[in-house]
């Protein structure tokens, strides 16, 4: 951890949640604003007292979360810490039986354009679930085993359009390319929005892979670092609980 | 093979010295098998084929827009760990 702490911006709410808590100060300092009920300038106020970069989940701190008391009801859960990993698993997979097409029978009878639709629903179930912006998603065709891509700069995910009138295999995939990709869109706005990923290590992992050993990609590194990096490792394993869930209930 | 040639190489193909450092180190413990591709890619440039559990280098290269280095590093996975490797190159890049 000594060695982490020399790393430029790697901070995480972890180095919050042990913190000396807020003085008198911050404490009237947050409770000036309470009042107007305006998400934005709370969000702004607490964001002040933030050590971390980018800052925490509002109520990550105890001491915060104590004071906004109820109010926290009111507030856009993307400020707020997501549930754990194995509660958005649970939760998405059951998300995902609400929505119509996401079974291999549902799927057959949908056009190409409803299947995105669909896909786009299932897209903006798990980052609500996520505590995070969901990403429109696009298609076009990317060539075979391209199953699709999040792309930082747009906040956009590109799926494969070849693959959605494909087989049962296909349907499969881009499911699973759908959470895996909104898996890194929610790893993005983790290390450059909001840190409302509640394991420090996760985090760390990211960052680092990210920023200092920078992200990895098949046609450089071949297939073997790409696999293996971290960011890909987490996508791949929530994507695969999410799904294998979700076959298994539906 | 050494270290030190294949990071010259890399730098003179245009690879960044970070990417450069750890393709070479990568490509310096290159499996018995793909070390005659290697020796004539740093040699002369030369991009020869060698397939491995039905994986070959220049189909990766042609699929998946992989460079040599990177076909090379992927077919000595497949070799040295055909299960893992294999599942992973079938499952593409998303």
């Amino acid at each position: 951890m000594d060695d982490l702490e020399n790393i430029e911006g790697v901070s995480t709410t972890h180095d919050q949640e042990t913190g000396s808590g807020l003085t008198e100060c911050q404490r009237d300092y947050i409770n000036e604003v309470l009042p107007t009920q305006d998400t934005e300038i709370i969000v702004a106020r607490i964001d002040e007292l933030s050590s971390t970069q980018p800052p925490g989940a509002i109520d990550s701190n105890p001491d915060v979360a104590e004071l906004l008391g109820e109010s926290i009801e009111s507030i856009d859960s993307k400020y707020l810490e997501a549930p754990s990993d194995y509660e958005q698993v649970e939760q998405i997979s059951n998300a995902m039986l609400e929505i119509d097409g996401t079974d291999y029978e549902g799927w057959q009878c949908l056009s190409p354009k409803q299947r995105v639709e669909m896909l786009q629903k299932v897209e903006n179930a798990a980052a609500k679930i996520a505590h995070r912006e969901p990403c429109p998603i696009e298609v076009k065709s990317l060539g075979e085993d391209h199953y699709g891509y999040y792309s930082p700069e747009t906040k956009t995910i590109t799926l494969n359009s070849d693959y959605l009138e494909g087989d049962r295999d296909s349907y499969q995939m881009t499911l699973d390319t759908v959470i895996h990709e909104g898996r890194h869109a929610y790893q993005d706005y983790n290390l450059n929005e909001r840190q409302v990923h509640t394991s420090p290590g996760d985090l760390t992992n990211w960052y680092l892979n990210h920023y200092k050993y920078g992200y990895q990609d098949a046609q450089t590194y071949g297939f073997c670092r790409y696999w293996m990096q971290p960011v890909e490792a987490d996508a791949r394993k929530f994507a695969e609980d999410v799904t294998s869930k979700f076959f298994d209930k539906v | 093979m050494n270290q030190d040639i294949i990071y010259a190489k890399l730098l003179d193909k245009g690879f960044q010295e970070k990417t450069a450092s750890l393709l070479s180190e990568d490509l310096s413990i290159i499996c018995a098998e793909l070390e005659p591709c290697l020796s004539s890619w740093i040699d002369s440039g030369e991009e020869n084929d060698y397939c491995a559990n039905g994986i070959s280098i220049k189909g990766l290269m042609s699929q998946y827009q992989l460079h040599y280095p990177a076909a090379l590093l992927s077919v000595d996975w497949v070799i040295k760990d055909p299960n893992t490797a294999t599942a992973a190159i079938k499952r593409g890049i998303r």
